[in-house]
């Protein structure tokens, strides 16, 4: 018989420990109809931030690893009178790994809580520059950590029922890729298993799309 | 929308007229600040700068809390940042000392080295919900005394002032919504009670424990009993809001 080493994600802290928050190799995806006024002052800290006042579909964000999204005014094309709230809805349905912050000047308003539940963080309007700092430092720490990118996957996998055989599988085979850091173990059990993870294949791929920049930043 | 009561936009209303009165008045001595000499007038400029900038502060401190009234959850929603309590104080020390000035009060804060805790920050309204109560009570030439300490398990807070006597039977009764107590009425008819009502809503959401208490020893100005006002707050420094 062969006894293989079973990885415990606590095994990946040492590394996430060794990875520095890089502020200018994280992009930054913000949606607002509104200008920012900070917005000069936020790129002078290093941050690698773009400006969209709206956007006309979800693969312009592809290439961002962090989103955030005004509740009001933006998402116009998308038809839908909760706006931005919408678009943030459909932006964890096809990018479940991406970190999204609701930008929002209608926090006193209980009925967008739903959409602010699904987001990563919630930030208001008003905010000044240490609040920027601080939420933004902080989702760049929570977007490079392994741990919470994985336990974010891990609660999409379980609503859509994948059994937990099949998520332990891929909890496997997402450590071995850190800890050797080699995507060719991941992209393995991948083939293998296609057709169990149709159902969550933008997680799928958004695990894929995580650990190729974890890759870079460590390579 | 939910329902909402009426008296917190009336009130909202109230205030943010005040405030935008306060800008205007700044943005005028500005323009002017370099209009009448035909030189720009640097000092004159960052005073107003930096009243614009408190001015700016207390309408954020009033929008929070009007989303304290109408949507507590959206505070459970956002994720703990690293929060340095002493810099939450002294920063909000900063804001509220033109007006604490106008009335000849002073503060003074004493504090060791205090860790920064992972906290929900809307801890950083409940030193301008203090001190506005503060201020809005303690007599003149007074004293608003700051001191936090730290311990392996907790960050403790202890905010002193002057104020009217509360009695016994009140105390338990100040952070209801809209109470007020007997002298605090007869001092002014400012406030509407409700700040010690947010600072135990915060409080909560903050897993903070409250403890407010009012001296039994007490001494008399303009024929109104005064004594010294303490509300004590205890932070978990491993914080699991």
């Amino acid at each position: 018989m062969i006894w293989r080493k079973k990885y415990e994600l606590t095994e990946l802290n040492d590394i996430v420990n060794s990875v520095n928050i890089v502020r200018d190799e994280t992009r930054i995806a913000i949606i607002d109809d509104q200008n920012i006024a900070l917005i000069p002052r936020i790129k002078k800290h290093n941050y690698n931030i773009t400006h969209f006042k709206d956007i006309e579909n979800l693969n312009d964000l592809l290439k961002f690893n962090i989103i955030i999204c005004d509740i009001q005014g933006v998402g116009k094309k998308f038809g839908s009178k909760y706006e931005g709230a919408h678009l943030i809805s459909e932006i964890k349905k096809e990018f479940p790994l991406k970190y999204v912050i609701a930008f929002s000047g209608k926090s006193f308003d209980p009925t967008y809580n739903k959409f602010f539940k699904i987001c990563d963080d919630v930030m208001q309007k008003g905010s000044d520059i240490n609040d920027w700092v601080d939420c933004l430092d902080l989702a760049i720490k929570n977007y490079i950590n392994p741990i919470y990118n994985w336990e974010s996957a891990r609660r999409v996998f379980l609503e859509h029922n994948i059994s937990l055989e099949e998520i332990s599988k891929l909890e496997q085979a997402f450590i071995k890729t850190i800890m050797k850091n080699d995507i060719t173990v991941y992209n393995k059990i991948l083939h293998k298993n296609q057709n169990i993870y149709s159902n969550v294949i933008s997680t799928i791929s958004g695990i894929g799309t995580y650990l190729s920049f974890f890759h870079s930043l460590i390579a | 929308m939910n329902e909402i009561n009426q008296d917190i936009f009336v009130n909202f209303f109230h205030e943010m007229q005040n405030y935008i009165n306060t800008l205007s008045a700044s943005s005028d001595s500005m323009g002017r600040c370099n209009a009448e000499s035909g030189k720009i007038d640097k000092a004159g400029m960052i005073h107003h700068a930096n009243s614009i900038r408190e001015v700016v502060e207390l309408m954020k401190f009033h929008v929070t809390l009007v989303n304290i009234d109408t949507n507590p959850s959206f505070f459970k929603l956002q994720k703990p940042k690293t929060i340095n309590v002493y810099d939450v104080f002294k920063r909000s020390t900063y804001i509220f000392k033109p007006r604490a000035k106008k009335n000849k009060i002073r503060f003074k804060i004493e504090s060791e080295k205090i860790p920064s805790i992972e906290i929900i920050p809307v801890i950083n309204i409940v030193p301008s919900i203090i001190f506005d109560n503060c201020i809005k009570y303690s007599p003149g030439d007074s004293l608003i005394y700051i001191d936090i300490e730290s311990d392996q398990k907790d960050i403790s807070v202890t905010v002193q002032s002057m104020g009217p006597v509360v009695y016994k039977n009140e105390i338990d009764q100040l952070k209801a919504k809209g109470f007020r107590g007997e002298n605090a009425q007869e001092i002014t008819s400012e406030g509407s009670g409700v700040g010690l009502h947010y600072l135990k809503t915060i409080c909560e959401l903050c897993n903070i424990n409250l403890t407010i208490s009012s001296d039994s020893n007490s001494y008399s100005i303009n024929d109104m009993e005064y004594s010294n006002f303490k509300v004590n707050m205890v932070i978990p420094r491993n914080n699991k809001t």
